[in-house]
């Protein structure tokens, strides 16, 4: 099976078990996965005979809307980045993206975080869609959830494909591999993007994807913003979802702790702790010296035309 | 078609003062500051010769006379003295110096230079030029640790630091304009007019008299 057929398989089984579960995804989670499948949504309601240019949305106030969705300009993504806030369904949607692998014959999918239990809420969300009975519930192999022996995996029997917990602590021990995918839990925790380097070369072979779904509490996950809106051609396979709000699931907020940590309304958090917990926000960042970001603070010939040559002329 | 700005196209204001600073080492960097009439910082200049790559430090092939010459002939081009102000203990004076570069020994410590440019910060007191690439790198990843030293210094972590240890100790100096324009000395008629007469305030036509 080649790359095509397989990305095209697990498309199509993800669609299907959409259906089968009665899935609607939140609008962030739409965003990434489509882009990992070569489409984007276009922001307007399907068209009413489209029978696959489509996709079922869950609104904040539990609504389901048929959206449309066309090709994204960059055609697959395969470095994905979904950075939003605590309990926005991270997890969630990062299992049910993984669980499309379980239909590709001899799939290989590692899910790593910095220690085993780190990977706890997407191996557990993912068994729920493929083994239990209230999802699939497909026959395998193996299943082992131990996270505190190190022991997590699945193996389906009809097809072989292979989804295992790995831990960052150990990280010697995924060189030398050939994987589909891999997906980094709680990304943040890790100290970088030689997290991702350091195994790319397990991706090259299967032309895998790497997705990196966490909350912006480190700097350093702003590469993926940098990189991941197209305005650089050469990291066009590169796509990042952000600045998602707590309040797009509707099942986990609760505007009442909302308002207690509002910084001002008189909160517990700081300004910067409540933008990225709560607003998805990439901006500030607790740890840092200097309340700064890339591109602010810059002297142009708008905010200081007395410190230019030609003021008449305008900067890029 | 637009096109990016560049040093080139600065036209520095006649009232500013520029500061230089460097960090010696194997990797080397200098920045050059204006300091404006309300002692703002503008950055105008960086001289790495280095680059990051995907969070990496590599070293750009350039040799330290090179870096020495391009910086010193900056400075100059600018209008500025090449005396940067650098680590106390910095190795490199004596061959700095060779190249026409002064380096001064700066005694403040990291917390204070860190403490005095974050001051600046907070007051929106420094301006980058656009076409600086590894000051506002550092400044985005610089890091306070997740706990204090044991012997109880809190100063924040040195790494991947040159370009913004040189913004840093340009600002501990907390510049400002040395040669202000000074006011034209008024005349003692002048002087004896402004402080003794009232200017009449009438709006009566004088050549009608008082009425």
């Amino acid at each position: 099976m080649n790359t095509q057929e397989r990305d095209a398989l697990v498309y199509t089984f993800r669609r299907y078990m959409a259906d089968k579960l009665g899935i609607a995804l939140f609008e962030h989670q739409a965003d990434w996965i489509l882009a990992s499948d070569g489409y984007q949504l276009t922001g307007k309601p399907a068209h009413p005979q489209a029978t696959t240019r489509f996709v079922n949305i869950r609104r904040a106030n539990t609504t389901v809307e048929r959206m449309g969705i066309t090709e994204r300009p960059g055609g697959k993504a395969k470095v994905l980045a979904d950075l939003a806030a605590y309990k926005s369904g991270k997890s969630w949607s990062g299992a049910f993206y993984l669980a499309g692998f379980a239909a590709v014959p001899g799939a290989r999918v590692d899910i790593i975080g910095l220690q085993y239990q780190i990977c706890t809420p997407e191996f557990d969300y993912l068994a729920e869609f493929l083994l239990s009975d209230r999802g699939l519930g497909l026959p395998y192999t193996r299943y082992h959830n131990q996270p505190k022996s190190g022991r997590m995996l699945i193996e389906i029997k009809s097809t072989g494909a292979r989804f295992e917990c790995r831990s960052w602590e150990q990280k010697e021990m995924l060189k030398g591999q050939e994987r589909d995918a891999y997906y980094f839990c709680e990304s943040y925790m890790l100290p970088g993007l030689s997290a991702f380097k350091s195994v790319a070369q397990n991706l090259r072979k299967r032309r895998g994807s790497a997705v990196f779904t966490t909350t912006a509490d480190r700097p350093w996950v702003t590469v993926f913003h940098e990189r991941g809106h197209g305005q650089d051609p050469s990291f066009a396979d590169w796509h990042c979802t952000c600045g998602v709000h707590a309040r797009e699931n509707p099942y986990t907020f609760s505007q009442q702790e909302y308002d207690r940590d509002h910084p001002q309304k008189g909160g517990l958090m700081t300004r910067d702790q409540f933008a990225v917990a709560w607003e998805g926000k990439l901006g500030e960042y607790v740890g840092r010296v200097y309340n700064y970001q890339r591109g602010q603070r810059q002297f142009t010939r708008q905010t200081h035309p007395e410190w230019w040559a030609d003021p008449a002329q305008d900067a890029a | 078609m637009t096109r990016l700005s560049t040093l080139s196209d600065l036209r520095l204001p006649h009232d500013c003062q520029l500061y230089l600073a460097a960090d010696t080492g194997t990797f080397l960097s200098a920045l050059i500051v204006a300091i404006d009439t309300e002692n703002h910082a503008f950055a105008l200049a960086e001289f790495p010769n280095y680059r990051y790559i995907s969070d990496q430090c590599e070293l750009n092939d350039i040799s330290t006379p090179e870096w020495a010459t391009d910086v010193v002939a900056t400075m100059t081009r600018l209008g500025g003295v090449p005396m940067a102000w650098a680590d106390k203990n910095s190795q490199f004076k004596e061959e700095m110096r060779r190249y026409g570069l002064r380096l001064l020994g700066n005694k403040t410590r990291l917390e204070t230079r860190v403490s005095i440019a974050r001051e600046y910060f907070a007051n929106e007191r420094v301006h980058l030029a656009p076409w600086l690439q590894v000051l506002p790198y550092e400044l985005e990843n610089a890091k306070w640790p997740d706990e204090a030293s044991s012997t109880g210094k809190y100063a924040r972590i040195k790494r991947s630091d040159h370009t913004l240890d040189c913004l840093e100790h340009i600002l501990s100096r907390r510049p400002r304009i040395t040669q202000r324009p000074i006011a034209q000395k008024k005349g003692f008629l002048e002087q004896y007019l402004e402080d003794n007469v009232t200017p009449s305030t009438t709006t009566a036509d004088i050549h009608l008299g008082n009425g």
